[in-house]
């Protein structure tokens, strides 16, 4: 009997590892946007020039019309978008999480200056 | 005093043949190859990170006496399985390799289990039985990989698909796991790079092989190494220890080609796991091991004196004689040929022994 039990809870303890190791290893990859967008009838202006940081990964820039590709695993995160306004480096900071089920998302960066709740969307590529 | 001294030479020499023959081809081939001694132990430190721990899976089976498990690339097989599935399923990082590795532990246990039955079935003919049992898994493996994913198991990522829509495609690259172990912990030391948590991992299953052998399981298996007939008698469950040292040195293969893989960066998926037994057991060989002897010591000479022959030959080889094909020749032929040597070596030893025996017995009856 108690041989049986330590067996049990062996493997459960091992499924419940695998689970772990599943869900904070799994990859995904953010779309960074920066162009004008439309969103539930309300038009958002691209940025000139951003910085935009995912989690504590480096640093990167982002042009008016550019999009990049940023990897990541697990599900929860964080963006910090650095940008001009009236001259003035304004900072930005979004925690966010995403769905295991779901490979690309991609991210509004001028919809996310502006606050609007769909500045991150799953991916649909066109077929 | 002289001849006393003379005849311990030999003995060692006798002992100690093929590393000294090792010794003596690198020792001829380093000067040849022209590589600078940064390269060589760059080389050797990738190389003992890669490969020490598919070695050291075969030392619990000699423990038990069943010899060189050429079954070990059935673990291969298994560890390949779980990185096929992490890389379907996307995951990336220190959390693919340990999900690959536990993905691959049912793997590993029932093919183990399997192998060592067989092996039950064919004692004293192990090394044989488990060499063309891996021949017959391979055969397996490729129509599970080759027919069953895509069909039967679900593969949804169409990177690792055939363009016919089954079956897993020649190579699978591991870009998501690449070198993840080797750059967890960064350290250069005079321009090369160690990985340092890879070496950590190496340790700790050293140190499991040290705990192993003193536990009551380990001393039955070195009981059985010693003599099966007398660790029966002893009430030592033979067959099940047997089964027991093959799963886990199935288990630790798994690990040990995923650990391989994650330094290659590549998976060839029908070829991979076919030669790893082979230059595995070469390089145990290599580092003066036997069939019925083998230590932690003997696994990274090995692989020190195996692998800086094979990074050298080719490049000495064409500087001979202008051919770098020779090296590719010479290493398939030193490989085969060292587990040849080391087998010769072995019947003749035993031969020896068991005619010592003889002639002593023979003795002490005429003294009688």
């Amino acid at each position: 009997m108690k041989r049986t039990l330590i067996r049990v809870s062996a493997l459960v303890l091992l499924l419940l590892i695998s689970m772990a190791l599943y869900y904070s290893g799994k990859g995904h990859t953010l779309l960074l946007d920066n162009k004008n967008i439309e969103i539930d009838d309300t038009s958002y202006k691209a940025l000139d020039f951003a910085e935009v940081t995912i989690d504590s990964g480096e640093e990167q820039e982002i042009l008016k019309r550019d999009r990049l590709k940023q990897d990541v695993s697990g599900q929860k995160h964080r963006i910090t978008v650095v940008y001009l306004e009236s001259g003035e480096e304004q900072t930005i900071q979004k925690t966010f999480k995403i769905d295991v089920g779901e490979p690309i998302y991609i991210i509004s960066i001028p919809a996310l200056i502006a606050d609007h709740e769909k500045w991150i969307q799953v991916f649909e590529p066109l077929n | 005093m002289k001849k006393l001294q003379m005849k311990t030479i030999l003995k060692f020499a006798e002992n100690n043949a093929v590393p000294l023959l090792f010794l003596v081809i690198v020792a001829f081939g380093i000067p040849l190859s022209g590589f600078s001694m940064n390269y060589l132990v760059q080389e050797i430190i990738v190389r003992l990170s890669r490969n020490s721990f598919l070695v050291l899976a075969l030392l619990i089976p000699i423990m038990a006496g069943m010899g060189l498990n050429f079954g070990m690339v059935l673990g291969a097989m298994g560890g390949q399985i779980g990185l096929i599935f992490i890389t379907n399923w996307n995951i990336v990082g220190l959390p693919g390799i340990g999900l690959a590795m536990i993905i691959s532990i049912p793997l590993s246990i029932i093919l183990g289990w399997m192998t060592g039955k067989i092996l039950n079935k064919a004692k004293g003919r192990e090394m044989v039985t488990s060499f063309i049992l891996a021949f017959f898994m391979n055969g397996v493996y490729q129509l599970v990989v080759l027919y069953g994913m895509g069909t039967v198991i679900p593969i949804s990522n169409s990177s690792l698909i055939l363009s016919r829509g089954y079956g897993i495609r020649n190579t699978v690259n591991l870009i998501n796991i690449r070198q993840t172990l080797d750059r967890l912990i960064p350290l250069k030391i005079a321009g090369i790079q160690v990985p340092v948590a890879t070496f950590i991992v190496i340790v700790i299953v050293c140190v499991f092989i040290v705990w192993f052998r003193k536990t009551k399981l380990g001393q039955d298996m070195r009981a059985i190494g010693q003599d099966m007939g007398v660790a029966e008698a002893a009430g030592i469950n033979v067959e099940k220890t047997r089964i027991i040292a093959i799963v886990l040195s199935t288990i630790l293969a798994g690990f040990g080609m995923i650990l391989y893989l994650q330094n290659i960066g590549t998976l060839n998926t029908y070829n991979s796991h076919e030669q790893v037994g082979m230059f595995s057991i070469a390089a145990l060989l290599v580092g003066g091991a036997s069939v019925n002897k083998g230590k932690i010591s003997n696994v990274f000479l090995g692989v020190i004196l195996f692998h800086l022959m094979f990074v050298i030959s080719p490049m000495a080889g064409k500087n001979l004689i202008g051919q770098a094909q020779l090296g590719e020749f010479f290493r398939v032929f030193v490989s085969y040929g060292i587990i040849s040597i080391a087998l010769v070596l072995y019947a003749y030893r035993k031969l020896r022994a068991k005619e010592l025996s003889g002639s002593a017995l023979a003795n002490a009856q005429e003294e009688k």
